[in-house]
Parts: structure tokens; sequence; C-alpha cells
């Protein structure tokens, strides 16, 4: 287990930033020093509702969320992953209504801001505001890579994909990556992420362990080789854009 | 509810082992039909074999609910049909 951060603390919000971003130490201190409250949600729990507006952002601690849109006939489709240290409605500051349910994972601590706060400091600090920026491009690169992974890759290749992608994620907020952790969906959320049936996804996990990619133990699937994972998927981590900062 | 199993063969046998909670043998047979479209999009191949794709759909109780099998058919074995 990861200690568990202070009660809180921006500090994984900060490094989630300074993963992509350079910020000076007066600009990081503004950031920690936000007016903030802590809110709990349970597992499938909604935090934001499409066609709501949003005064607060709120700031993932810990726990997984996702994004979701879903048909009129109810079909579903995951359309983003949230890990800890991800602010989860930066887009509220700039459009005005939310255009996708925002749901909880797995039993999730927020860290809510106001968005007003957020406005005056990214009006103010330059550097902040290219760091949400980054942040928001980012996301939307990871959105691209989807739309390739959904729509062009077979299935083994696009969950080996999709786990190598929560796995660097991790490894770039200095958590535990999923060669240390199960990962945290069941196979009908990796069916409903993935565009593939909860038959297809246990028969593609199979495949990954016969051929060494991933452990499974009981219900739980975590990364056996990564390096095995990366050549199935063709794996380039050139979009999650993890050297942004240097330069 | 009930739980249904997808087993496969197409060349060699996959037992699925988990199986999807569903509402009855249409919702299983819908399943099995995009499951199918899923293996068959993965590995257009598939229908080559011998004996195609099949699914075989396995109630609880372990007897077969239904099947669907996706083969190519030659053309010769058509026309000596008709």
């Amino acid at each position: 287990m990861q200690p568990r951060p202070m009660v809180g603390t921006l500090d994984l919000f900060l490094r989630k930033l300074l993963s992509h971003s350079l910020l000076s130490t007066d600009d990081q201190a503004a950031i920690a020093a936000l007016p903030h409250s802590r809110r709990r949600f349970d597992a499938n729990d909604y935090i934001l509702r499409e066609g709501d507006q949003s005064d607060a952002c709120p700031i993932l601690l810990s726990g997984f969320a996702y994004r979701q849109k879903a048909t009129e006939e109810g079909g579903r489709q995951i359309v983003a992953l949230k890990i800890p240290g991800d602010a989860l409605d930066f887009q509220s500051m700039y459009v005005r209504t939310i255009d996708h349910n925002l749901q909880a994972l797995t039993p999730v601590d927020l860290i809510i801001v106001a968005l007003s706060d957020f406005e005056k400091l990214v009006r103010s600090r330059p550097a902040i505001a290219r760091a949400v920026i980054v942040d928001i491009l980012i996301e939307a690169s990871i959105g691209r890579e989807w739309l390739l992974n959904l729509g062009r890759r077979n299935a083994l290749a696009r969950l080996a994909h999709l786990l190598c992608e929560m796995h660097y994620r991790l490894l770039d907020t200095h958590a535990e990556g999923l060669d240390l952790r199960d990962v945290p969906m069941t196979q009908e959320q990796l069916a409903d992420l993935l565009g593939l049936t909860p038959v297809h996804i246990n028969r593609t996990l199979k495949e990954l362990e016969r051929r060494g990619a991933v452990a499974r133990h009981g219900r739980g699937v975590r990364i056996g080789n990564i390096v095995a994972l990366r050549a199935l998927a063709n794996f380039s981590d050139t979009y999650l854009h993890r050297n942004n900062h240097d330069g | 509810m009930a739980r249904y199993f997808f087993h496969t063969s197409d060349g060699t046998r996959e037992y699925d082992d988990v199986g999807v909670d569903l509402a009855d043998a249409a919702a299983a047979r819908r399943e099995a039909a995009r499951f199918g479209g899923g293996l068959l999009q993965d590995n257009p191949d598939i229908v080559q074999n011998e004996h195609g794709l099949r699914i075989n759909v396995v109630g609880e109780a372990g007897s077969l609910t239904f099947a669907i099998v996706i083969t190519a058919l030659d053309p010769r074995w058509e026309s000596e049909q008709a």
C-alpha cells in the first residue's frame, strides 16, 4: 500500500502537474494554498452529470474514476479513465455545461476546489495557466489514442495497450504500477471501455496470461511482464508526453 | 437473470469459466452474435477453419442453450446441393 497522503493535501495534484509542466516554487505554493474541502464517493456514484453546470473542480486524491457517455438504448462507453492526482473538471473553467458523466470506478476521495479560486490563480499566474492547458491537451491526446485503439487494434493489442497506458500513467505520479497492484476494473468495465463483450475480455485476458504478459490470481489481474505487454500492444508512449518538461 | 457461458471452438477449444449474467436466452443470443462478431473482426481467417467458428452457449445447468456457427462455404459444395 502507498502511504496515505495527509488529509487535505494538494501534493499529489501538484505532482501530477509537475509530471508535465515546470512550475516555480512560488506557483507551487500558490496551488498548495488553494482553499479546498474533501468529499468521499462510493464505487459507481456519479461525481458529475451530463447537462449540469459545475462551480467546483474535483481533484482525485485516491481511487479511480471514469468519464462515460451512454446511448438512448443504454449502451455505455467509458471515454476516459482518471487516476489519483488528476483534476477531473478543468474544462468547466472554459465551457459552461458538462458534456459527459463522471463516475467513481472504486471508492474515491476527492479534493474540491472552487472554480472561481482556480480562475483567479490561472489569471494571475501564466505558468499555472499553461500547466492547466497542457493537462487538457494531454487528456485530448489520450482520447485520440483511444480512438485508434478502439477503432483499429485487435482485442489482444487493445487490452494490452490500455494496461500499458494505465501502468505508465500511475508510475508518472510516483504511484505503484499495475505490476504491484491489481487492475482496478472488472471485466464488464473493461468491456465498456474497450468496446468488446465481457466474454471477449475474459478470453483475451487468458491469452495475455498464456503469453506471460499478465498474471492472474483469483479475480485479480496484474502485469506479469511489461516488456512482453508492450510488445503485444506495440506501445509507444509518445502520446502521453511523459518528457514534456525536459525542453 | 441467468448466467450463460460462451465456449468457442475454432480449431482449438476455449472454455468460458466466468460467464455473463443476462436477462434471458434472447439476450444470450445477441451477446453470442456480438462476441462472434468481435472474434471475426480480430481474425477474419477463422472462417477458413474446417468447421469455421462455433460458439456454444451453455446455461448454468450445463446444457447447450444454442450454438452460433460462422463458416465459409466452398462454392463447389453449394452447386452440389443445388
